[in-house]
């Protein structure tokens, strides 16, 4: 796919991985909305590029997302790329035992992260792949995963998530292939933005980094990198990009 | 336009053409479920060059005899 005037959708766009492809879409040529929740981020951002649709949006509720996919719409007339990227990261073991006595998993946070990193991505798709078919619009999801998809300790909620974003990715690879759209994943390892730094400490970061083949973390522009790529490789599809520098967690 | 279109059907609910017939629809064909019908209505409009079909159309386009009616009616 050429970007150059696509229609594109890209959910937490207003910071990390998201906020650099956004600057390389909008290269491109592509006239991109984000979709955040950060209403601040959001303001930063409109505030580099003023072509940029920024719209304040909880993509883990189906009325925000509803709305915002439609406003998008109306206002472009078409979408052409969707890309799933918002999320929350959370770690919590399933039971840990420490000197609060036995702590189990928070139910809230179990729900609060399936809904954020997995329901969400199914909100967004519907509202977007009905548009693309009600127009037979050819277009490109792009899930973004993780390399905790194969499961990783103290992740159940987010490794349980993003392993649910790589089934919906092969699901929808198979259903919307033959309409002539394209599904796809990325899953980055751990990559370095302030999310992720300020999420772990020091030690498991460094833990992390010794034993990732490279030694090192990836850069948001890495990962960024790997979406654009997905989204011009037209036959790319229903498989899901691992960019980790060769970290098997 | 029946000989076509029965080869458009053919391909995509992929049964011998000679097992389509006026009479055929989506009850009669195992194969034409609601993803093959989305896939059948675009390799239509793609094969017989028409503009886009309506949502009432795609609804009303499940029998063989209909979809042939459709496509008269939008015969230049
Ligand atoms: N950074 C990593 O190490 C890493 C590794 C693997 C996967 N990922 C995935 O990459 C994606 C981007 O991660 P990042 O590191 O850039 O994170 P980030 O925190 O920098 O960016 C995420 C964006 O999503 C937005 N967001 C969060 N909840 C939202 C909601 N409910 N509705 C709308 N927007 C919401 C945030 O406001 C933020 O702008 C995420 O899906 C993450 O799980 C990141």
């Amino acid at each position: 796919m050429d970007l150059n005037e696509k229609r594109v959708i890209v959910t937490g766009g207003a910071s990390g991985i998201g906020m650099v492809l956004v600057d390389q879409l909008v290269d491109e040529g592509a006239i991109v909305g984000v979709l955040d929740i950060d209403q601040k981020a959001l303001l930063r951002l409109g505030g580099r590029y003023s072509s940029l649709y920024c719209r304040a949006c909880d993509v883990s509720q189906p009325d925000s997302v509803e709305t915002a996919v439609d406003d998008f719409f109306k206002e472009f007339g078409r979408i052409d790329v969707l890309v799933n990227n918002a999320g929350i990261v959370h770690s919590a073991l399933l039971v840990a035992l420490g000197p609060r006595g036995i702590v189990s998993h928070d139910i809230e946070m179990w729900d609060k992260i399936i809904s954020t990193n997995l329901s969400s991505v199914f909100y967004v798709t519907t509202q977007v792949v009905r548009r693309m078919v009600s127009q037979r619009t050819k277009g490109v999801i792009v899930n973004v995963s993780s390399i905790s998809a194969v499961g990783n300790i103290g992740q159940s909620a987010y490794s349980a998530a993003k392993a649910g974003v790589v089934a919906l990715t092969v699901t929808w690879a198979k259903e919307l292939g033959t309409l002539g759209i394209r599904v796809a994943g990325i899953a980055p390892g751990f990559t370095k933005t302030d999310t992720t730094i300020g999420s772990m400490s020091e030690t498991i970061l460094s833990n992390w980094i010794r034993d990732t083949p490279l030694r090192r973390m990836a850069k948001p522009k890495e990962i960024a990198d790997g979406i654009v790529f997905i989204l011009k490789s037209d036959f790319f599809n229903g498989r899901v990009l691992e960019i980790d520098g060769g970290l098997r967690i | 336009m029946e000989n076509n279109l029965k080869r458009i059907m053919s391909d995509v609910l992929e049964i011998g053409a000679d097992q389509i017939n006026e009479e055929s629809s989506m009850e009669t064909i195992a194969s034409w479920d609601s993803l093959k019908h989305m896939e059948l209505m675009v390799a239509i409009e793609e094969n017989f060059d028409i503009p886009m079909l309506s949502m009432d159309e795609i609804v009303e386009m499940t029998r063989f005899s209909a979809i042939i009616g459709i496509l008269q009616s939008k015969k230049p």
